[in-house]
């Protein structure tokens, strides 16, 4: 009775996957020192002057799910999340899979792991971190 | 059966303002399952808060678009997650009673569950002795 779906946008899927991988091409630059294994928990990390921060896109993922470290200036996230069919369905079509991944950081400024914090929400993971003291900006007034 | 019809609050587009940028469209990965009871999708959309969800049932397609928001402070170091929201439009078959669709947002995973309609479920028929 019911049809197989099809849905429209498969094309611009593939124009999608594609745009976005040359993108991460060209982000994975020098200042983030970044390895993965995956193709999963996509990130961008911030410099705000006193505060590194890091989002990750972890959907699915439980906070017992996420495993964060921070080793001198690199920051470790492992993460995994397994997948089943939900009982009694039957599976026309699927695209999101169980996955785990562990990916590294290397973080411009060393940070006070004390004051860092992190925090699951909408699927997605915010990690603010404060700079040590010494790579804290500061002002230097100019002297007549 | 399929009327137009717009389950939650549909974003104004007449007169809205527009973006002056293009925003890319994120074509997020959905699970599709079935029971004897109804159909269930399943999307990742990390990033997406509950009233930036958009789903509009028209001319037998369920469209799926969601805002995406996303903090962003300071100098960019490098970035992955880029702009964009979410789009993706599923025809559907018929037989769905499209006046009582659920949509559930947990942990960036959206489930729309849309029930047959009563005559199209399965029934058993108890046979009786003669």
């Amino acid at each position: 009775m019911f049809m197989p779906y099809n849905d429209f946008d498969r094309t611009l899927a593939v124009v999608d996957a594609i745009r976005r991988r040359m993108d991460r091409a060209f982000s994975d630059v020098a200042t983030t020192d970044v390895t993965r294994s995956g193709d999963a928990a996509r990130a961008s990390l911030y410099d705000a002057g006193s505060e590194l921060l890091l989002a990750v896109e972890v959907p699915g993922y439980k906070e017992e799910n996420l495993d964060l470290t921070i080793h001198r200036d690199v920051l470790t996230l492992k993460g995994e999340r397994s997948l089943e069919a939900p009982e009694g369905y039957r599976a026309h079509r699927v695209e999101r899979r169980s996955q785990s991944f562990a990916r590294s950081f290397k973080l411009s400024a060393p940070v006070d792991v004390e004051r860092t914090k992190a925090s699951l929400s909408d699927g997605v993971l915010s990690v603010r971190m404060t700079k040590s003291p010494e790579a804290q900006p500061r002002r230097i007034a100019v002297g007549a | 059966m399929l009327t137009n019809q717009t389950l939650s609050p549909s974003r104004e587009t007449q007169g809205a303002a527009e973006e002056t940028r293009e925003r890319p469209t994120i074509t997020p990965p959905v699970d599709v399952y079935e029971n004897d009871a109804e159909l269930l999708l399943i999307a990742d959309l990390p990033g997406v808060a509950r009233d930036a969800i958009e789903l509009n049932l028209e001319d037998g397609a369920l469209t799926l678009s969601a805002r995406r928001t996303r903090l962003i402070e300071g100098a960019v170091l490098g970035d992955e997650i880029g702009d964009g929201d979410y789009l993706r439009s599923f025809r559907l078959p018929r037989g769905l009673d499209l006046e009582s669709v659920k949509a559930e947002l947990d942990s960036g995973t959206l489930k729309i569950r849309l029930p047959k309609a009563k005559e199209f479920r399965p029934r058993q028929i108890a046979i009786t002795a003669a």
